[in-house]
């Protein structure tokens, strides 16, 4: 494993997984992608990410769920997690029960689709620097 | 009753039996009473005249004796000239003797006082066998006059010579009978006058009670249950018991007696007067004081009229509940009498006619109110008993008059009311049917507002995924001429082209279900069908590692469908089940036809996938419903729905038990007309 930060990229749309590993790979990111979410937390687990990009709505395993197996395991709980959503899934999704349970907040970070890669950028900048809104509880 | 057949008894006896009961009382007992004292006068009267009589003759005796002393001499002197003398003489000794009589032993007369010849009922008298000494005396009549006649056998030494017989006036003992008679009389009218006037209180003591009962009777009858008794006093059941419980209702309770005051602890019994009062009967103050009959009739009118409360507090209760129920009823309530009168009106009825209840109820035929239900036609279909249709219909939409003068539409259902196998009225129920038809309205926009949510929401979803490939190619296309790489470009670019064709499907999706089409129905193979739609598929089922199986039936005879909709509608389900099993181990997708009873065509899509949440089948063809994350818009199954249904067909998903789902397409081999099922639009 090289000094480069990394990041991996959870979404079955290889499309939309080769889009987001374009725009990081740009600024520097050295990334690795999942279509799956078992595929996906095999990834987190082996190669520790600085970041972690996860698909919302996934079939199968669904990125909600894989937020919470993520979040609940200790050596992958202070991985940052930004959720790939389309503000529909979001709002039906009650994201302060899912926090109060692994005593955190939210995810770090929302990306609505259609991605926009300045504002893609932007939000990763913030959630590596620390202003995540992924405040931990306690 | 028994009425004597006798005409004049029968006027007596119904003079009798309206009479009231105090002069009852009265009547008899002055009829007892002056029966008592006449039958005691006589027996008196008897019984002191006899007594009078002898005392009377008692005192004649030793004039008698005298008399035949002298009379005697005279015979036995031979002096039978002197014997007239004698006796007139003798008669003459006393005023009370009136006659003298002398005859032989044969019985012939000697001689007498008499200045006539002597009546035959002198000469007659005594005539019996008795010996002579045991005669006493005898009354006799002659002339208007009752004498006594008294005997003295006339001896001449040891030998009967014949017999004196004199009369006595029988009015000196008459006389003192009737003075007598006349004194007992009095002292008995005086008696019997007393006795009426005892027997006038006791029965006005009698009556009293029994005429406040009437009275009492006549209030229950008309409705007046609150009233009371003053019959006998409060009883003091502490006192005769020797009892302390002072947190007894009854205790030192002396208006009214104990087992009258409910919660009063009687002989085991708690609860209510009507409940415990048969073992109060049985309790020894209850015996201590029941008193007479009087008061025990109190006792048990009072127990009836305290049952008729219970009863009448317990109906008014149900009466209440009944009529809130009926009032506060969200749909109207009309009901009748057997002669079809409203005799219920309740508030939404008021209120969705205008009339008031007093406008209707007793004073309206429910016919008036519903005419379009006159119609017999209305009654067909209802049910029978004994052969004889009964009125009555169920949920039938009408018209209620209004007080405005046009009518409302109702959703109404009406039974009749039977008892004992009678009709005794009619019911009605109904609803506002423009309230029903605003709310339906209200449902179906809001249910197309959030289908057209839910739609638009799942095609921008959609879109947006689109939208992302584009971007994400154009990204990796420019990406490439940066970095002078053109195998980054063409893959960039490839990725523009695949999400081109996403969105070219998503409209075709879209025009295919909103837009109304009338199927061209032709004569096809459905194995021809089956063979395109997988021939097309299998390279997404073999990049997604997916078995796709085709079960073609050689018995499968031709059909009449349009192949490019049914092309689309297999199409449509064999790629749901591809991406349902895609990227799993083992994945299997079955593409089978083949003729069902009933002349039909059966096409079946069976996957070995996950299967369908109860939820989500439920409403799978209902709304935009997808499995498949971002990907899926949901859009597919409903143009698979409707094309079947152009087709007169059914479409059904059930769960495989070895695991996955089969979708079942039937539609008729041999239809010849299609069904406009219009668009979304």
């Amino acid at each position: 494993m090289s000094g480069r930060r990394h990041v991996v990229i959870i979404d079955d749309e290889p499309d939309l997984c080769r889009f987001v590993e374009s725009i990081l790979q740009d600024h520097g990111f050295e990334t690795s992608t999942a279509n799956d979410a078992r595929t996906g937390e095999d990834l987190v687990l082996e190669l520790r990410p600085v970041l972690v990009c996860l698909d919302l709505m996934m079939p199968g395993r669904s990125g909600v769920q894989l937020f919470s197996r993520l979040k609940r395991n200790q050596a992958t709980r202070d991985i940052p997690i930004i959720m790939i959503t389309g503000i529909r899934e979001e709002l039906n999704i009650d994201w302060e029960e899912i926090a109060l349970g692994l005593k955190r907040r939210r995810p770090d970070g929302f990306v609505e689709k259609p991605i926009d890669p300045s504002r893609l950028m932007g939000l990763v900048e913030r959630v590596l620097s620390g202003e995540g809104e992924g405040v931990r509880l306690g | 009753m028994r009425i004597p057949a006798n005409g004049r008894g029968r006027t007596a006896a119904s003079l009798f039996y309206k009479l009231r009961f105090t002069d009852k009382i009265l009547l008899i007992a002055a009829a007892l009473l002056l029966g008592l004292s006449l039958a005691g006068a006589l027996v008196f009267r008897s019984a002191l005249q006899g007594r009078l009589e002898e005392a009377v003759v008692a005192d004649h005796r030793a004039l008698i004796s005298l008399g035949a002393q002298r009379v005697v001499e005279r015979l036995s002197g031979n002096d039978e000239s002197g014997l007239s003398r004698t006796l007139t003489e003798l008669c003459h000794l006393d005023d009370g003797l009136a006659y003298a009589v002398v005859r032989d032993r044969q019985g012939e007369l000697l001689a007498h006082s008499f200045s006539w010849d002597p009546p035959a009922v002198v000469l007659n008298a005594f005539e019996d066998p008795e010996p002579l000494e045991q005669r006493g005396y005898e009354r006799i009549s002659f002339s208007g006059q009752d004498y006594l006649a008294l005997t003295e056998p006339l001896l001449l030494g040891a030998q009967g010579a014949g017999e004196l017989q004199l009369g006595i006036h029988a009015e000196r003992a008459d006389l003192t009978v009737r003075q007598l008679n006349l004194i007992f009389l009095t002292v008995l009218l005086s008696l019997t006058a007393i006795g009426l006037l005892a027997a006038r209180h006791f029965a006005g003591h009698v009556a009293r009670p029994v005429n406040e009962l009437i009275f009492l009777a006549d209030e229950v009858s008309v409705g007046n249950l609150d009233v009371d008794f003053d019959f006998g006093v409060g009883v003091r059941c502490w006192e005769i018991k020797d009892c302390g419980q002072t947190a007894c209702a009854a205790y030192q309770n002396t208006s009214v007696q104990c087992w009258y005051v409910d919660g009063t602890p009687c002989e085991g019994y708690e609860p209510r007067f009507p409940e415990k009062l048969v073992g109060c009967r049985s309790c020894e103050v209850y015996r201590a004081h029941k008193g007479d009959e009087i008061v025990q009739l109190a006792d048990s009118f009072r127990h009836m009229t305290q049952v008729l409360k219970s009863s009448r507090r317990e109906l008014e209760r149900s009466n209440r509940f009944q009529h809130s129920l009926i009032r506060d009823s969200l749909g109207g309530i009309i009901a009748t009498d057997e002669r079809d009168v409203v005799r219920v009106f309740n508030g939404v009825a008021q209120r969705l006619t205008g009339f008031s209840e007093g406008e209707v109820v007793g004073r309206l035929r429910w016919d008036a109110l519903f005419p379009g239900e006159l119609d017999t036609s209305h009654r067909r279909g209802a049910p029978e008993r004994d052969g004889q249709s009964i009125f009555g219909f169920y949920r039938r939409e009408t018209r209620i008059v209004t007080k405005a003068g046009g009518s409302a539409e109702v959703l109404a259902s009406a039974i009749t009311l039977r008892e004992d196998g009678s009709a005794v009225g009619k019911v009605f129920f109904f609803r506002d049917l423009r309230e029903i038809k605003q709310l339906r309205r209200d449902l179906v926009r809001s249910e197309r507002l959030a289908a057209i949510g839910e739609t638009v929401a799942s095609i921008s979803h959609a879109i947006k995924n689109i939208l992302d490939g584009l971007r994400g190619g154009a990204y990796i296309y420019n990406r490439g001429l940066r970095l002078c790489e053109p195998a980054v470009s063409e893959e960039g670019w490839s990725m523009v082209e695949r999400n081109i064709d996403l969105i070219s499907a998503l409209v075709a999706d879209l025009l295919n279900y909103a837009r109304e089409r009338k199927p061209d129905l032709r004569r096809e193979d459905p194995n021809d069908l089956l063979r395109d739609v997988a021939q097309l598929l299998s390279g997404k089922a073999a990049a997604l590692g997916v078995e796709l199986v085709l079960e073609a039936d050689p018995q499968a005879a031709p059909a009449r469908y349009d192949s490019h909709g049914m092309h689309q509608c297999l199409t449509n389900l064999v790629t749901n089940a591809i991406d349902a099993v895609g990227g799993s181990e083992g994945g299997k997708v079955i593409l089978a036809a083949s003729p069902v009873a009933g002349d039909e065509l059966e096409l079946r899509v069976t996957d070995n996938g996950p299967g369908l949440a109860d939820e989500v089948q439920e409403q799978l063809f209902s709304g935009m419903t997808s499995t498949k994350g971002s990907k899926g818009t949901g859009l597919g199954l409903l143009v698979a729905h409707k094309i079947v249904a152009e087709h007169q067909g059914a479409i059904e998903a059930k769960p495989v038990p070895q695991g996955g789902v089969v979708f079942r397409v039937r539609i008729p081999r041999h239809s010849k007309q299609c069904k406009d099922i219009g668009s979304i639009a």
